[in-house]
């Protein structure tokens, strides 16, 4: 019988809402142990562009994916993963027009922060037009620049050559440059 | 060159991705003395897993409220967007029940944690306190609880977390329901996420989008936890499973009735949860009435009926639409238990006597009278069973001898259930209201005074409460009111009553399918029967694919709303579509009927008529004596002593331009109209007046003149438009044949209408030609030259030019040309 995940990827890629919630709650929750493991102080061992690499090896220990749900669980997650980061830079800068209720501890890196939800908001915005005229040039750069994926593992999770991907990631991401200057 | 800020992962390095994970992992619990929103933090109430409840106050002090706060740890942020959410708070906050805690203000802390304001509820939770109480105050409760959620859901809000935690029973005994809504706004609407594993349904558990149904499981989840193992009966089994059924489908349909079969439980009344609820409810009353020992004996007397007594006396001009309109009633509308059971067996019989008619042996079974008349008997009789279950009988018997037009075995058994609701407490107003509906059909298929008939609708419409959602009820009373007024001719008061509905039911789905089709299917009428034929037209189209909805396409209903619009597809011009739905209906009804029946018989008329149109007047001669044969037939006539076998023969004559043939039939009808006894008037005025008319078509005006001077019930042919139209063509036939031209003309104008064109095309054609006639007489043969081209060009446009109708109006035309003989 396949896992619960097996079959929320299934119904997310066919465009499933609630399935693809669930599967945001289940990815945010290995997030949240990362985040733990930093607070640790173990930043260091952490590479956090193998990211989704490691979630996606945990589910597959504990049965819940098979071996052949691995392209389809990369494309979710750079999915995923960049809704998260984008909503997360949002709030960011709402908060810093004073859209928080709680004191907020002002921070030393406040301003790297805000600069870089700017760009993050940027990125998502110009990827959005790329999406209209490339979309598979879109898709390479959501999995390689959001989920820090491999050019191999962008390949797979978009099933195309890795030659194209190659290709493609270059061509995106000298566009982007263009856009955002 | 690649650009460093594109690198790969680069959205995963630096501090934004830092602070994000940083926030995961900082979940800052908010302590007394904290601000959230304009509240302040007072002290903690309570915990668990979800987070943490405070009581706070306005921090502003702008006035004192005291509200329950809760601070929801999130174990991430919601996703797709605060404005849903604010959405769906606003709706929240709109919710204003006593037994619902009011959701006050809420919003997101600057981390990004949820957080609610509600009305302090303070109490215990449910389940404590229902250790302190009987059984019967704990079904009380939880019937209180559902009214509450159907409340909530019928303003579109699911609850989604109904627990016992989450019911709180304040010192007096009233439950109120806290965190409303809050389990779905937490999870990102249209999720699930985090709920209390034990308390989640099965398509939470799917993670399927939440529905009404969900939190209607939960109740019965609460129900069964809150009787433990005292369980009594059977039947309190049977709603805990019927809540809990693993199928959301099979679930009540509502909490409210959830609610109606705790109190039915309660009051010692049968529940619609066991046994799936109709058959229940109908062996309950056999059970009850030894005589009819199986549940297939009282079946089969419903079976039976239609192939015994199928000898429906209604006038022929009755519109067919009516009748279905008032057949079908399906579809449990209300919310209050004894109605939804009356109506339940009512449909349940009267859909089985539809259903399999057809197929069952009519000779084989005891006497359906009989086993009908017992029946009545039993329910007539106060001992055979509680007043609430024979209310429903009486209705049911009443509607069966109704529909077989026995009126007078129908009367007693309405009034009794009139008389009943009244002296009967678990009977309500809509009850009343439905009795009374049924009464005055009764009264107008039984041809009583419409005006009286009319009075009992109105008190009907008075009775209903908005608050029962009776939607099916109402649209039936107001299509009822229509026939009234359709009979006062008053067509644009009737589109009044019932355009509304349209709107605020139809539109809105409020409706049953079945009580939606008759709906359009009155509007379909009315509009036409106002000249709107287009608009007519299209609700005809969309009533026939409500009735293919509600009841598929072998059905009756389905057939007959097809055989409606047969006519109007005529009428626009549509000839090839017309025959092909009259066939169609035809085929229809030859599945279902295998004796006469009248609604063949009218889709047998209706096909002639578009056959003539398309000028195959043979094969419309043939259908047509097919039509009315039949239709003697089926009203329990001889056929060839049925006078409007000849009016129509008659008229379809004078339609083709043979008036001396109409008017040897139309002698004959008048004849057998005189031998026979027992014809509604309008039907000897009409027949009358076609005598008249084809009397001056063929030369014989003086004959003509005196039939239309000494009219009898001249007045019941002005209700109709198309008699209205009929008799005005008549009169202009005899004014010209008797030496008044202009009193012709003015009377032919008015038969045509203002286009002069809309409308059936021969009709239209032979008075265009009668006009023409008229007009040479007057000597202004131009403008009769352009009445014939009119309609020449109306035959051109269906490309009938060999239409042999056609052909006269050329020679006529022709004739014009070559100037007066």
């Amino acid at each position: 019988m396949p896992g619960e995940l097996t079959l929320l990827l299934k119904a997310a890629s066919d465009g499933d809402q609630p399935a693809l919630n669930r599967l945001v709650a289940l990815l945010y929750v290995d997030l949240r142990q990362l985040a733990h493991r930093c607070r640790r102080g173990d930043r260091q061992a952490l590479d956090t562009t193998s990211l989704v690499h490691e979630c996606y090896l945990r589910f597959l220990n504990t049965g819940e994916l098979e071996v052949n749900d691995r392209a389809h669980f990369f494309n979710l997650a750079a999915r995923i993963m960049r809704q998260l980061l984008v909503d997360y830079a949002r709030e960011r800068l709402a908060a810093k027009r004073g859209g928080g209720a709680v004191h907020v501890e002002l921070r030393e890196d406040d301003a790297v922060e805000r600069a870089e939800a700017e760009h993050c908001l940027a990125v998502d915005q110009a990827l959005e037009h790329l999406a209209e005229i490339h979309p598979d040039q879109a898709r390479v750069v959501e999995c390689r620049f959001f989920a820090g994926l491999t050019e191999a593992e962008t390949a797979e999770a978009t099933g195309r050559s890795l030659r194209s991907v190659q290709r493609d990631w270059k061509t995106a991401r000298e566009w982007l440059a263009g856009r955002l200057d | 060159m690649a650009d460093d800020r594109f690198k790969p992962g680069g959205a995963l390095e630096g501090p934004l991705f830092e602070g994000f994970l940083r926030r995961l992992s900082e979940n800052r619990e908010p302590e007394p003395g904290d601000r959230i929103g304009a509240w302040r933090i007072l002290c903690e109430l309570g915990r668990g897993g979800s987070g943490v409840v405070y009581m706070a106050e306005r921090a502003d002090g702008a006035f004192s409220q005291q509200v329950a706060l809760k601070w929801l740890r999130g174990d991430r942020p919601v996703l797709g967007g605060r404005e849903a959410l604010a959405r769906e708070r606003e709706l929240l906050a709109s919710l204003d029940h006593p037994h619902i805690a009011r959701l006050i203000d809420g919003g997101q802390t600057d981390d990004g944690m949820l957080w609610f304001a509600m009305d302090l509820a303070e109490g215990e939770t449910v389940d404590r306190h229902a250790v302190e109480l009987a059984l019967r105050g704990r079904l009380a409760l939880v019937a209180k609880l559902c009214r509450a959620v159907h409340h909530a859901h019928r303003r579109g809000l699911i609850h989604g977390d109904i627990k016992p935690s989450n019911v709180l029973v304040d010192a007096r005994g009233e439950p109120r329901l806290v965190d409303f809504g809050i389990s779905r706004m937490k999870g990102g609407l249209g999720s699930s996420y985090g709920l209390t594993p034990d308390y989640a349904s099965p398509e939470q558990r799917a993670g399927d989008p939440l529905t009404t149904a969900s939190d209607i499981w939960q109740i019965g989840h609460l129900l069964e936890d809150l009787l433990g193992d005292d369980i009594p009966s059977n039947e309190l089994l049977s709603i805990i499973e019927r809540a809990t059924a693993e199928s959301p489908d099979r679930r009540y349909a509502s909490a409210s009735a959830m609610a109606a079969d705790i109190d039915a439980w309660l009051a010692g009344r049968p529940v619609l949860a066991h046994g799936g609820g109709l058959v229940y409810g109908l062996s309950c009353w056999i059970r009850r009435n030894r005589a009819l020992s199986v549940v297939s004996g009282f079946a089969a007397l419903v079976l039976l009926i239609g192939g015994v007594w199928m000898t429906l006396q209604l006038a022929e001009e009755r519109d067919l639409a009516q009748r279905e309109a008032a057949r079908a009633q399906a579809a449990l509308a209300n919310t209050q238990a004894a109605l939804a059971r009356a109506e339940a067996l009512s449909d349940f019989l009267v859909d089985l006597f539809q259903a399999t008619r057809p197929t069952r042996p009519r000779d084989q079974l005891p006497s359906t009278e009989e086993i009908l008349s017992r029946g009545a008997q039993r329910a007539m009789d106060p001992e055979s069973a509680p007043a609430v279950e024979r209310f429903g009988m009486l209705l049911t018997i009443g509607r069966v001898y109704r529909s077989q037009s026995l009126y007078d075995q129908a009367r007693p058994l309405i009034e009794a259930a009139v008389d009943l609701v009244e002296t009967t407490p678990g009977l309500h107003a809509t009850d009343h209201a439905r009795a009374l509906q049924l009464q005055a059909h009764l009264m107008i298929s039984d041809g009583d005074s419409l005006d009286e008939a009319e009075a009992v609708l109105l008190q009907a419409e008075s009775l209903l409460d908005d608050k029962d959602e009776p939607w099916d009820l109402l649209a039936r009373i107001r299509i009822m009111r229509t026939w009234v007024e359709r009979h006062r001719g008053e067509h644009e008061k009737a589109l009044t009553l019932v355009e509304p509905l349209y709107e605020t039911l139809y539109r809105q789905e409020r409706l049953s399918d079945i009580v939606g089709a008759a709906l359009l299917n009155a509007l379909a009428g009315l509009r036409g029967a106002i000249g709107d034929l287009e608009a007519s037209a299209e609700l005809r189209t969309e009533a026939i694919e409500a009735y293919r909805r509600a009841r598929g396409d072998e059905s009756q209903g389905y057939a007959v709303a097809l055989a409606n619009s047969v006519g109007l597809e005529r009428a626009l011009g549509r000839l090839e579509e017309s025959e092909r739905r009259a066939r169609e209906a035809i085929a229809l009804y030859d599945r279902i009927y295998p004796e006469p029946v009248d609604y063949r018989a009218v889709a047998r008329a209706a096909l002639a008529q578009t056959l003539l149109a398309t000028g195959r007047y043979d094969e419309a001669f043939e259908e047509l004596d097919r039509a009315t044969a039949e239709h003697a037939q089926a009203l329990g006539n001889e056929p060839e002593r049925w006078p409007l076998r000849y009016t129509r023969r008659g008229t379809f004559l004078a339609r083709i331009g043979r008036p001396v043939e109409a008017l040897a039939e139309m002698k004959r009808a008048d004849r057998l109209f005189q031998e026979e006894e027992g014809f509604d008037p309008r039907l000897l005025a009409s027949g009358r007046m076609l005598k008249a008319w084809t009397s001056c078509l063929a030369g014989e005006g003086r004959a003509g003149q005196e039939l239309l001077d000494t009219l009898e019930h001249a007045e019941t042919l002005a209700g109709n438009p198309r008699n209205r139209a009929q008799l005005a063509e008549a009169r202009a036939a005899c004014h010209l044949e008797t030496g008044q031209p202009d009193a012709a003309l003015a009377a032919i104008d008015a038969a045509l209408g203002p286009d002069g064109r809309t409308g059936d095309l021969l009709t239209l054609a032979g008075r265009q030609l009668l006009r023409a006639r008229i007009l040479e007489t007057l000597q202004r043969p131009d403008e009769a030259a352009r009445g014939l081209d009119l309609a020449q060009a109306q035959f051109r446009e269906l490309g009938l030019d060999h239409h042999p109708r056609h052909e006269q109006l050329v020679e006529a035309r022709t004739a014009l040309e070559r100037g007066p003989r």
